[in-house]
């Protein structure tokens, strides 16, 4: 998209008060002129909050030095990637008193709080001339009282830390003429940053970015002397919008709007040549250049998949020869179960995107495709604008950058789950199969044998909590969002409950795939969320939860229960789900929030009996 | 006083600048080019920053920043941009 179309369509979206169209938002994404982000960022910045159709989130920003272009940059990536971000900056030259104080809180706790350390912040006033081994000391000093500040900060509020690795400027590396002394400093550099990012493994609250590795592999100037010493900005705004990606990455990830599905085209994406006119020997895959480009694009899918993402074969090709590479190719990587999805045949792409989507009960937003025809990536977009299309054409060799350097698939930690998911997704496919076969869906429900297990949480569960809280859009009963560190403290609180709701049957475990978070005193039990993912949906597990809520509730002595219903764009699949449970509307519903209540006397069994409820100490 | 010489619009690097000093002063390039007195927008120490980034960007050049400091109106910057790439 180019500049002016990008700055008119951001600007009629910005009017219009909406959220802007699904091809803008992944040019704010993948844009890498920095000058353009910025302004973009600062119109976008009219745009009301909440605005429909983009998360909302708060940023508190902060900086050793000037901000800059940080708010504008960080506004432009955010919405870019589905957030509405409201932002607020800190004073100039009061970081460490903002953090101190807890002054970074302003009107109301912010999700993230963004702190741009730069060089100044560590290294003593006056380098030059002093002894390395005096400038080494006096930068464990800072660093220490950088973890003070910090353990203080994370004790005013939930909020997220995110804090940059800080290059150190020629200026200062250079004062030192000593080869050995410079490599004493370099050292001693290294350390710093290497403890910065520590801090992510320390502290939940905190992660760190690597802002100097990914500019040491980018054509970028980190510092503008002019622009340092006339305004006391650390850094040139090219590397604030690397800066920016990387932060978008973490929110994004902690927002659960990272993508699930990478869809590939087969031709000169996983191989090189035309299959169907080159044959299975003479593909070019495997062994020197450039077969080796393309294998390294296959171990980075793999990789992928490792990881969590669902894989989808995407290609126009006869799916006999393409089943048959797939299969008996020796240096193939990607055999034919690593897909979730094979779609090998003449259909439009899209089609068959849309129709992997179903399959996996996903929303083709949630899909990144990968294709090096022209014809085909214009032709997706235009037909799915809201999928993320990487382009595979050129040199071969960046192939598997192309595809990693986005982070489109990024999430906080990994959990067992997404270990598990592609083999889940397989299963699912198979479970369609074998539906077909069942003249009513009760047998086959039945038949399938499903087991319900439900746990309070645990250490080892709520990092997955916290992700179904943020990663679930359809069957999200409010759409209230706990974070990790909220999750565990509700977990903690004798006033509250959260609770875990794995999944299995005939055809595998599915693992975690709902949570409840209940406040609960001895009158009545609020269910404050309950989510559960569209995995699992259409086979009744969302009452034999309620039902277990409900008896849970009883056995504690309460009397009544209340849940809501807070309906959203996307959880249309969930509404009527505390009807049938028995709950009874409230009569004062209001903006959209239903609220249904009953006495836990009046309540029968409404758990249907094709599932099995199983106690989690007994697996064991 | 004699009338101000207007930014002619229809040149290629005229044009180029307008677009980008419009973008960081929020206001269209036909504006620009009607009342070309910086001090008529918001031309302060953060939005010339940020012009003098995107200038050296757009052209491939370096501008000293007092030069640009220096700078009153539209019509000067843009040759302070000819200038600089000249130099080049």
């Amino acid at each position: 998209m180019d500049p002016t179309t990008l700055i008119r369509a951001v600007r009629d979206a910005v009017a219009e008060a909406a959220a802007p169209p699904a091809d803008v938002r992944l040019a704010l994404v993948t844009g890498d002129d920095p000058a353009l982000i910025r302004s973009l960022g600062a119109i976008l910045a009219d745009l009301p909050a909440p605005t429909a159709g983009l998360r909302p989130i708060r940023l508190s920003v902060l900086g050793t030095g000037t901000l800059g272009a940080v708010p504008s940059l960080l506004r432009a990536v955010l919405v870019g990637a589905g957030l509405a971000p409201v932002i607020e900056t800190g004073e100039y030259g009061r970081f460490e008193l903002e953090l101190a104080l807890g002054s970074f809180r302003h009107e109301i706790d912010p999700d993230a709080v963004v702190c741009l350390l730069a060089e100044e912040f560590f290294l003593p006033a006056q380098p030059q001339g002093m002894a390395v081994e005096d400038v080494i000391g006096h930068l464990r000093g800072r660093l220490a009282e950088l973890r003070g500040l910090l353990g203080t900060a994370t004790g005013h509020t939930s909020a997220m830390f995110i804090l940059p690795t800080v290059p150190l400027s020629r200026t200062v590396r250079d004062c030192f003429i000593s080869v050995r002394d410079r490599a004493a400093l370099s050292a001693a550099w290294h350390r710093l940053n290497a403890d910065l990012l520590a801090l992510t493994a320390e502290d939940r609250q905190v992660i760190t970015v690597d802002l100097v590795g990914v500019l040491a592999q980018q054509p970028v100037r980190a510092r503008d002397n002019r622009l340092h010493r006339y305004a006391d900005m650390p850094y040139t705004d090219a590397a604030l919008l690397i800066f920016a990606q990387e932060v978008r990455r973490v929110l994004q990830a902690r927002a659960g709007l990272s993508r699930k599905v990478l869809a590939l085209d087969a031709d000169n994406t996983l191989w090189g040549g035309v299959l169907g006119e080159v044959g299975m020997h003479g593909v070019e895959l495997g062994g020197l250049y450039p077969g080796n480009a393309y294998a390294d694009l296959q171990r980075a899918a793999a990789g992928l998949r490792g990881q969590g993402v669902v894989l989808a074969l995407v290609s126009k090709n006869d799916a006999g020869i393409v089943t048959e590479l797939l299969n008996e190719h020796p240096e193939m990587l990607l055999r034919p179960d690593a897909f979730s999805v094979l779609a090998a045949n003449w259909n439009a792409k899209a089609e068959n995107l849309r129709g992997a989507a179903r399959s996996l009960g996903l929303s083709t937003d949630s899909f990144v495709f990968m294709d090096d025809s022209p014809y085909e990536r214009e032709h997706v977009r235009a037909e799915l604008p809201e999928v993320a299309v990487l382009a595979a054409d050129g040199d071969p060799a960046h192939l598997a950058e192309t595809l990693l350097r986005g982070g489109w698939f990024d999430v906080l930690d990994l959990t067992e789950a997404d270990h598990q998911r592609p083999d889940l997704y397989r299963t699912r496919a198979l479970r369609h199969e074998y539906a077909a076969a069942y003249s009513s869906s009760e047998d086959y429900l039945k038949a399938l044998d499903i087991r319900l297990t439900s746990a309070d949480a645990t250490p080892f569960s709520i990092a997955r909590i916290a992700q179904l809280s943020a990663r679930t859009n359809q069957f999200n009963m409010t759409g209230a969002r706990f974070d990790e560190t909220t999750t565990a403290a509700m977990a903690q609180a004798p006033d509250h409950l959260v609770a875990s709701f794995s999944v299995a049957d005939r055809f595998g475990d599915e693992g975690i795939v709902g949570a409840a978070w209940v406040h609960r005193s001895t009158e009545e039990w609020r269910v404050l969320n309950l989510v559960l993912s569209c995995r699992v949906l259409g086979r009744g597990v969302e009452l034999a939860i309620a039902q277990w809520l409900f008896d849970r509730a009883a056995d504690a002595g309460a009397r009544r229960v209340h849940a809501d219903f807070v309906s959203s764009p996307k959880n249309s699949v969930a509404a009527g789900t505390w009807e049938r449970a028995g709950l009874l509307p409230d009569p004062d519903a209001h903006d959209g929030t239903r609220g249904y209540t009953r006495e836990l006397g009046e309540l029968g069994g409404i758990a249907p009996d094709w599932i099995t409820f199983t106690d989690p100490v007994e697996q064991i | 006083m004699t009338a101000s010489p207007r930014p002619d619009t229809a040149d290629e690097t005229t044009a180029a600048v307008l677009d980008i000093l419009g973008r960081v002063l929020l206001v269209t390039p036909e504006e620009l080019a009607k009342e070309p007195l910086l001090g008529a927008y918001n031309w302060d120490s953060i939005t010339t920053l940020e012009a003098l980034v995107a200038l050296e960007s757009a052209f491939a050049v370096e501008i000293d920043l007092r030069d640009l400091h220096a700078q009153r109106r539209v019509d000067e910057l843009i040759d302070l941009v000819r200038r600089s790439r000249d130099a080049r």
